[in-house]
C-alpha cells in the first residue's frame, strides 16, 4: 500500500476526475444559463480549469509530463481567446450599449 | 457498490446547483449549497473507495479543503449577479486549483496558472468588466441590470450539466479500477531519462560525488546507475581510478525541467504553432479594436459634428 501511496498522494485519481467534471459541469451550466456575455466567457475559463485538473491528475497518475505539457498549450488557446472574446465582446457593447447575450440573438447588419 | 449510487449523488449535487442558481431568497440559496455539497462529498467519498492512491492524510486534507473552495467559489461565481465578484471569485477558483496542482506536485503549472491566469487574463477581464459597466454604483439591487439578476432557463441548463456529469461519473467509475499508477520504478526511469539528457545537471544532482567521477553518458547507462534505495533514489557511480560509490540524489531534475524538456524536445511543432495562435490572436484583437475607434468616431463625428471630439472622448478605449 505505501508504493501505491508514492503513486498518487492526496485523493484517489477518480476523486481529482470528480473535481474536474464537477468544474466543467458548473461551467457549463454557467455559460447556458448567464446572460452576461463576460460571465458566459468566464464560465468557458472555468471549464479550462477544470481540464487542467484532469490533465494534471493523469500526468501525475502515469508520472507523465506531456499532460502537463498541454496545459501550457490550454493557457495558449485561453488568453488567445480571452483576447479575441474580449476584443469582440467590448465591440458589441458600443453597438447596443448592453452584455445582455439576448440582444444579438439575430446576427445580421 | 450498487452502480445507481454515484448518479443520485450527481443528481444531488444538480439540485442544490439549480436552488443556488434559480432562487433569489437567502433561505432557498443556502438549502442548495448545503445540498450540493452533500452530494459532492458523497461523490467524493465514493470515488475514493474505489482504485487505490489515498495518499497520506495531510495530503488528503489538503485536497479535501482546495476541493470544496474550488467548487464553492465556482457556484459562487456562476450565480452571483455582480459581473465583478464573479470574476474575484474565478480568481479564487484558480487559487484552489494551483492548490490542487501543488498537491499533485505540478509546481511549474501552477504558479504559471497564478501568474497568468489570476495576473494576466483575469485583469482583461476586469478591465473589460469596468469599461462595460453601465452603473457605476451598484450598491442596490435594483441598479444591477435585468440580465445579471435573472438567469436564463436555468433547469434546463442545470439539467444538461447534470446529464454531462453523469456522463463522466459513467465514464470514470468503472474503468479507474483497471488502471494502475505509475510505481517508483517508473518514476526513477524517468528520472534517469531526463538526467542522461542533461549532462550538466549531474553534477549538481548528486551529493557527495567525488571529483573524478565518470558519469553515465547514455540513457541506458543512466538508469543503471540509478537505484531505488530504502528512503529515495541512490546514483552508484564509478571514479575514474574504478572504485564505486553509493551518493544520493538530492536535486533530480525537478518539475520544471520536466516540462521544459518535454516541451521543447516532444512538441516543438505545437510550441511554435502556439506562437503563431497568440499572434494571430494579437492581430485580431488589435484589427477589432481599430475598427471599432473608428465606427465610434463617425458615430460621435455624426452626431456632434465635430471630429475633434470623437478621439478625446475616446482615447482610453484605443489604448485597449
Amino acid at each position: 500500500m505505501t508504493m501505491v501511496a508514492t503513486a498518487m498522494a492526496g485523493g484517489s485519481l477518480a476523486q481529482y476526475l470528480i473535481i474536474s467534471g464537477v468544474l466543467m459541469s458548473i461551467g457549463l451550466a454557467g455559460f447556458l444559463t448567464r446572460r452576461n456575455l463576460i460571465v458566459m466567457f468566464l464560465c468557458t475559463e472555468l471549464m479550462f480549469q477544470g481540464v487542467v485538473i484532469a490533465m494534471v491528475a493523469f500526468s501525475r497518475w502515469h508520472w507523465e509530463v506531456s499532460g502537463q505539457v498541454f496545459v501550457i498549450f490550454i493557457l495558449t488557446v485561453a488568453a488567445a481567446e480571452a483576447a479575441l472574446a474580449l476584443a469582440l465582446v467590448v465591440l458589441l457593447y458600443r453597438r447596443r450599449d448592453t452584455l445582455d447575450a439576448e440582444a444579438w440573438t439575430e446576427l445580421r447588419e | 457498490m450498487p452502480t445507481i449510487l454515484p448518479y443520485i449523488a450527481t443528481a444531488a449535487s444538480a439540485i442544490g446547483l439549480l436552488l443556488v442558481l434559480a432562487s433569489t431568497q437567502r433561505v432557498f440559496r443556502l438549502i442548495g449549497s448545503a445540498v450540493g455539497l452533500a452530494g459532492l462529498a458523497w461523490l467524493l467519498w465514493l470515488a475514493s473507495s474505489l482504485g487505490d492512491g489515498i495518499g497520506d492524510v495531510a495530503t488528503e486534507v489538503f485536497f479535501l479543503v482546495f476541493a470544496a473552495l474550488a467548487v464553492t467559489s465556482a457556484v459562487r461565481m456562476v450565480s452571483g449577479v455582480k459581473p465583478v465578484y464573479s470574476a474575484l471569485f474565478f480568481v479564487l477558483v484558480i487559487m484552489a486549483v494551483c492548490g490542487m496542482l501543488v498537491v499533485l506536485e505540478a509546481f511549474f503549472i501552477a504558479f504559471s496558472l497564478v501568474i497568468v491566469y489570476a495576473g494576466a487574463i483575469l485583469i482583461t477581464y476586469m478591465f473589460v468588466l469596468m469599461l462595460a459597466q453601465q452603473a457605476s454604483d451598484t450598491e442596490h439591487e435594483s441598479e444591477i441590470p435585468q440580465y445579471d439578476r435573472a438567469p436564463r432557463d436555468p433547469v434546463s441548463g442545470v439539467i444538461v450539466a447534470a446529464i454531462f456529469m453523469s456522463i463522466i461519473v459513467t465514464a470514470v467509475f468503472p474503468a479507474i479500477s483497471q488502471m494502475t499508477p505509475a510505481s517508483a520504478a517508473d518514476r526513477a526511469q524517468s528520472q534517469a531519462d531526463l538526467l542522461a539528457r542533461l549532462p550538466r545537471q549531474w553534477a549538481s544532482s548528486v551529493d557527495g560525488a567525488p571529483e573524478d567521477v565518470v558519469w553515465p553518458k547514455t540513457t541506458q547507462e543512466a538508469m543503471g546507475a540509478i537505484k531505488v534505495g530504502v528512503d529515495g533514489l541512490v546514483f552508484q557511480g564509478v571514479t575514474s581510478s574504478g572504485q564505486t560509490f553509493n551518493a544520493p540524489i538530492d536535486r533530480l531534475p525537478g518539475n520544471t525541467q520536466h516540462v521544459g524538456w518535454s516541451l521543447v524536445a516532444s512538441f516543438p511543432a505545437s510550441l511554435e504553432l502556439a506562437g503563431v495562435i497568440l499572434l494571430m490572436a494579437m492581430f485580431g484583437a488589435v484589427v477589432l479594436a481599430r475598427r471599432q475607434v473608428e465606427h465610434a468616431d463617425e458615430a460621435l463625428a455624426a452626431s456632434v459634428g465635430d471630429t475633434h471630439a470623437g478621439f478625446e472622448d475616446d482615447s482610453p478605449e484605443a489604448g485597449l
